[in-house]
């Protein structure tokens, strides 16, 4: 049976008994007023009797007749009385008729002058059992309306505590049917709340409403385990496809310098007279070949970098670094370069610069970047490279006299594949991803980058290297470090 | 380019144009060169013929056995013998996983010949100097 019938039957039981005690309510009302008039009928019958005595002492017949007649009628109005009312009522009309010659013998007496005493003593015994007739059917009546008063109380009693009972079984019935289950509801959802997914709940044998709660948890849980089966599937795809990315960037980067590796290298050794003399014109062409396979070499190297990045795979490995053989190193990578067109290469570098805690491949990746770019766009002069301790770290600073950079064009600088047409000269050499990726390195290494520039006059770029690396927690996130890439770089025009 | 010293240099690449090509690059040097074209040979005749070679030019990710493998079984028949790493394999983790296995030096693929027979001889001299 379901809860919602057992409530709709408790609460039919239950209206039930309340129409049953206000019907009883009615029914009293009414006979107790219907009781009330004849108790009242039977109190006149009491007095009328009265006065027929009072009448008979006095010899009154001329109005003895009347209120005999008026008697009759009362006695008339309360038929229908219990049989004990009845009794005493039949018996005063019975005494009536001796009680009226009684009192017309009594009246004729006293018209004839004759001693009249033994009639009036006649009639006023008989008016005395007239009155003692009423006197014992008004009590009747009393002792009827008191029954019918206390069974009609005993009925609304009975009512009531039927009404009473029903509701409180009916409560006990929703405890029984309903919370005892609920702690059963509650493990399940524990269960669930502890990463259970799948728990199911069991009530037994239980009302429809309570099966199919039950039903509904079970298949929420299960619903629920299947979503993170399926979350952890794709958790793990994913993992698997981070994988394969980076497997794939290692494998690319082996498989593209691989063939570089031969080309370069029988270029040059062929150029080097290994395998026989050269004609300067074959010599000339070598240098093509070995220039544009280095070329290739650097394109593979900063779109495999550039790959990285993106991918979320470049790291930095911070060790303690001392700053001036690091600098050393890149102006002799940069000598030969500056040397072949022509430039003059100066390095100061001081004695009292602090050792950095970063990562020395990173620093030198930028600064050779920054030297590299400096020998393409400069045709005459010299390129500087200025470290200086600064506040909480070192700068290092590669001026060059080349052909600077616009105002207009420095927020382009750091943006990948762009490259500048500096003033109409030639579109240089490269991929536009130099400078991007050494935002990006610089990033990572807590590094700020600052430029200033003058058209015609020269560009400096400048490194500011922090004593300390951050760490992976002080680090922002890449979308972060993305979004802040324009702020952390100051762009200052002289 | 005269011919100068005699050492014997193992060459282990399985790609047959860089053997070529160190070897050219060596023998103008005036080195004598032994190859073998994957870990397995290089396994097999490095240990035999370990008393005749001076140093080693190891790739890394060779058929058959890998260069760490090839690197352990020469350096168990010559623990000195000293190893040059000629590797496409560039990454930072890379390199310094060289050096923990043991090597002498590390050279990235492609090199500057130049600069790998710089290594050659500051490895060939560090060593006879130990």
């Amino acid at each position: 049976v379901t809860i919602r019938r057992r409530l709709q039957m408790s609460l039919a039981a239950i209206a039930l008994c309340a129409c049953g005690i206000a019907l009883s309510s009615l029914l009293q009302s009414r006979e107790l007023e219907a009781g009330a008039r004849e108790v009242n009928l039977s109190g006149s019958l009491r007095m009328r009797a009265y006065r027929l005595a009072i009448l008979a002492a006095r010899d009154a017949e001329d109005r003895i007749e009347p209120e005999l007649a008026r008697y009759r009628e009362t006695i008339g109005a309360l038929e229908g009385t219990p049989p004990d009312v009845r009794a005493e009522l039949g018996a005063a009309s019975a005494l009536l008729p001796r009680f009226a010659e009684e009192v017309h013998a009594l009246a004729r007496a006293v018209r004839e002058e004759r001693n009249a005493r033994r009639e009036s003593e006649a009639a006023f015994a008989d008016a005395v059992l007239l009155q003692e007739h009423a006197d014992r059917a008004t009590a009747g009546l009393e002792r009827a309306a008191a029954t019918a008063a206390s069974r009609y109380r005993a009925r609304e009693l009975a009512l009531f505590l039927v009404a009473t009972a029903v509701a409180t079984i009916s409560v006990r019935e929703m405890r029984r049917v309903v919370l005892r289950r609920l702690p059963v509801l509650e493990d399940g959802l524990h269960e669930l709340a502890h990463g259970h997914l799948g728990a199911e709940v069991h009530f037994g044998r239980a009302p429809e409403e309570v099966l199919r709660l039950e039903a509904a948890f079970n298949v929420m849980s299960r619903e629920l385990e299947r979503a993170r089966a399926t979350i952890l599937e794709h958790e793990a795809a994913l993992v698997r496809a981070d994988r394969l990315k980076s497997e794939f960037l290692a494998n690319m980067s082996h498989e593209l310098r691989t063939p570089l590796t031969s080309v370069i290298g029988f270029a040059d050794l062929l150029r080097r007279g290994i395998y026989g003399p050269l004609e300067p014109r074959q010599e000339e062409r070598l240098d093509a070949i070995l220039r544009n396979a280095r070329h290739l070499l650097g394109l593979i190297g900063d779109v495999l970098d550039l790959a990285k990045i993106e991918a979320g795979k470049l790291d930095a490995r911070p060790a303690l670094v001392a700053p001036a053989p690091l600098l050393a190193e890149v102006a002799a990578t940069l000598k030969p370069l500056a040397e072949a067109k022509g430039l003059l290469l100066e390095t100061s570098v001081p004695d009292d610069l602090p050792v950095l805690e970063t990562d020395a491949a990173r620093v030198h990746q930028i600064l050779l970047n920054f030297g590299s770019n400096a020998v393409k766009f400069t045709e005459q002069g010299t390129v500087r490279i200025r470290a200086a301790r600064e506040a909480g770290g070192v700068r290092v600073e590669v001026e060059d006299t080349g052909v600077g950079i616009a105002a207009g064009e420095l927020p382009r600088l750091f943006r990948r594949f762009e490259q500048l047409d500096g003033s109409g000269t030639r579109r240089q050499g490269g991929a536009g991803l130099g400078l991007h990726i050494s935002k990006r390195l610089a990033d990572l290494l807590g590094a700020r980058i600052e430029v200033r520039s003058e058209p015609g006059r020269g560009s400096a770029f400048a490194l500011v290297i922090p004593e300390r690396m951050p760490t992976k927690e002080e680090e922002p996130c890449l979308l972060e470090r993305k979004s802040a890439s324009s702020s952390s770089t100051t762009i200052r025009m002289s | 380019m005269s011919p100068r010293t005699k050492e014997r240099i193992l060459i282990v690449d399985d790609d047959p144009d860089v053997v070529t090509l160190v070897t050219d690059l060596l023998a103008a040097q005036g080195y004598e060169t032994l190859a073998a074209r994957d870990g397995l040979e290089a396994i097999l005749d490095g240990t035999a013929r370990a008393e005749r070679f001076d140093l080693v030019i190891l790739d890394i990710m060779m058929p058959y056995a890998e260069g760490i493998g090839v690197l352990n079984a020469l350096k168990a028949v010559r623990p000195d013998v000293p190893v040059i790493m000629l590797t496409a394999k560039t990454a930072p983790e890379d390199v310094e996983r060289g050096y923990a296995w043991g090597c002498d030096a590390y050279v990235t693929k492609p090199f500057e010949p130049a600069f790998l027979l710089g290594e050659v001889e500051r490895v060939l001299r560090a060593n006879v100097g130990a």
